[in-house]
């Protein structure tokens, strides 16, 4: 057959596509196992790092996550949803689909009780989700469960945000600013916190560390703090239902 | 004259028969692109990428890494089926090969480096449009065997990924004042916030181009 005949092109290309396609499904299922394990950890990684320091070891957190942490979906009005799984719930997926409506997404929370995984619960996590000034961005708030409005830490992350200014979200010292602030005010109304403008450069002095309710912003990312703010007020209310009433 | 023909094509023989893995042709594909001949500085190809992901040294030792792989393989693999591809389409057969090489090289790093496959971002995806990538399987593989194909496509990447290093290097040191995230300034050192933008890494990208013709004594051709 002739290298540039009609028929030669046809086959050749439909040789390349079969192989190449056949190539790259086998590839994605043969790794999917350790894609979907590497997300796994990072979303355990995510809810740990919120209340404790990590462990060092892969095996370690897994264990101390499986021991301590239970997981369950709730939706707006604060009522456990039966029959879905928090892990088969795509925050990022549901937050983009159910823009116009979002009281109809579900709501992962995950409990966190003592050391050994016995007692009352000590803290409620609950993960946020936005948009930053790139692309989207996501959080995890661990909250005190003896008065539902304490924080004990927060975790965020971003995807694209620039480096050095937005993406410094993702620093412990811009997360660890949230700790002990109060989601809630006297009158029982959720405020969530508010990252101001400006930051006082060094370590232990914030321009709003007597604020409830503010925490010192970053220079020169205003857009991506505006997004963590909405996470912080938006999103959150979505938790408001499921908050209040354990605060009962 | 009939002699003279001869032993010219005898002789235009033996040095190919004995031409060794590194011979100084050989040798010339590989290293030419490193410096005299470097894709970024002299050619100015790749840009985006040099520009994107240099804030950091980490992901533009991965990118780097990443891009490495993909020009061999897919100048390898087109190296050996150039004779085979119907010429009407070779761009679409080359671009089916970078990307499919692409694709993996993504699985994996999502598999096995997902941290920093996540800072990444679209960019290892973006390199299938590198053109570096598709300029030398054009320009190189396409007429020439597998070896000196991998030598020259070993080259290009390695010139690309030394350029990414230095540009990373520059930004990192000036724009957070660390190294593969270790702190080397104090704090007390006010970074450079020009450095982390695109702007600051085509500032540099520029300055290295300038002092490297200038070093070379290149002159744009007329």
């Amino acid at each position: 057959m002739k290298k540039d005949s009609r028929a030669y092109i046809i086959i050749y290309t439909v040789l390349i596509t079969v192989i190449a396609g056949s190539l790259l499904g086998a590839a994605s299922l043969g790794l999917k196992s350790f894609r979907d394990a590497n997300e796994k950890l990072e979303l355990q990684k995510s809810v740990l790092a919120t209340f404790m320091k990590l462990p060092e070891s892969k095996e370690e957190i897994v264990n101390v996550y499986n021991k301590r942490v239970k997981t369950y979906v709730v939706n707006a009005q604060g009522d456990k949803v039966e029959g879905k799984e928090s892990a088969s719930i795509n925050v990022g997926e549901q937050y983009s689909a159910l823009r116009t409506n979002p009281r109809g997404r579900d709501l992962p929370v995950y409990e966190v009780r003592g050391e050994g995984g016995t007692g009352e619960v000590i803290y409620y996590v609950l993960p946020l989700y936005g948009f930053g000034l790139w692309d989207v961005i996501w959080a995890y708030v661990a909250v005190e469960a003896k008065d539902m409005n304490t924080i004990k830490g927060v975790v965020l992350a971003q995807r694209g945000e620039t480096p050095g200014l937005g993406a410094r979200i993702s620093d412990a010292n811009v997360q660890v600013r949230y700790q002990g602030k109060k989601l809630y005010d006297e009158s029982g109304t959720l405020q969530g916190v508010v990252m101001q403008r400006g930051e006082h450069v060094g370590e232990s002095v914030k321009y709003y560390s007597s604020d409830q309710h503010k925490v010192d912003g970053m220079s020169g990312a205003t857009i991506t703090g505006n997004g963590v703010n909405d996470m912080f007020k938006e999103y959150l209310k979505l938790y408001d239902g499921f908050m209040q009433k354990q605060r009962k | 004259m009939a002699d003279v023909a001869e032993t010219t094509t005898v002789e235009e023989i033996k040095p190919k028969k004995k031409e060794g893995l590194f011979s100084k042709k050989n040798k010339r594909i590989l290293t030419d692109p490193l410096d005299g001949d470097n894709p970024i500085t002299v050619q100015v190809l790749g840009i985006c990428s040099a520009l994107a992901v240099t804030g950091q040294m980490k992901p533009s030792l991965v990118m780097g890494i990443a891009v490495v792989f993909v020009m061999v393989c897919s100048s390898v693999l087109t190296s050996l089926l150039r004779n085979t591809i119907p010429s009407r389409i070779r761009i679409v057969v080359q671009l089916a090969i970078i990307a499919t090489f692409v694709i993996l090289v993504n699985e994996l790093l999502l598999a096995f480096v997902y941290d920093t496959a996540k800072g990444l971002g679209a960019f290892v995806g973006l390199s299938i449009t590198n053109c570096i990538v598709m300029g030398r399987l054009e320009a190189f593989a396409m007429g020439n065997k597998p070896w000196p194909s991998f030598l020259d496509a070993l080259g290009n990447a390695m010139g690309y990924a030394i350029i990414l290093l230095m540009v990373a290097f520059i930004r990192e040191l000036f724009g957070s004042g660390t190294l593969f995230g270790a702190k080397i300034f104090p704090d007390s050192l006010a970074t450079n916030g020009l450095m982390l933008y695109s702007s600051g890494a085509c500032i540099v990208v520029g300055i290295l181009i300038w002092i490297q013709r200038y070093l070379n004594v290149f002159r744009e051709e007329d």
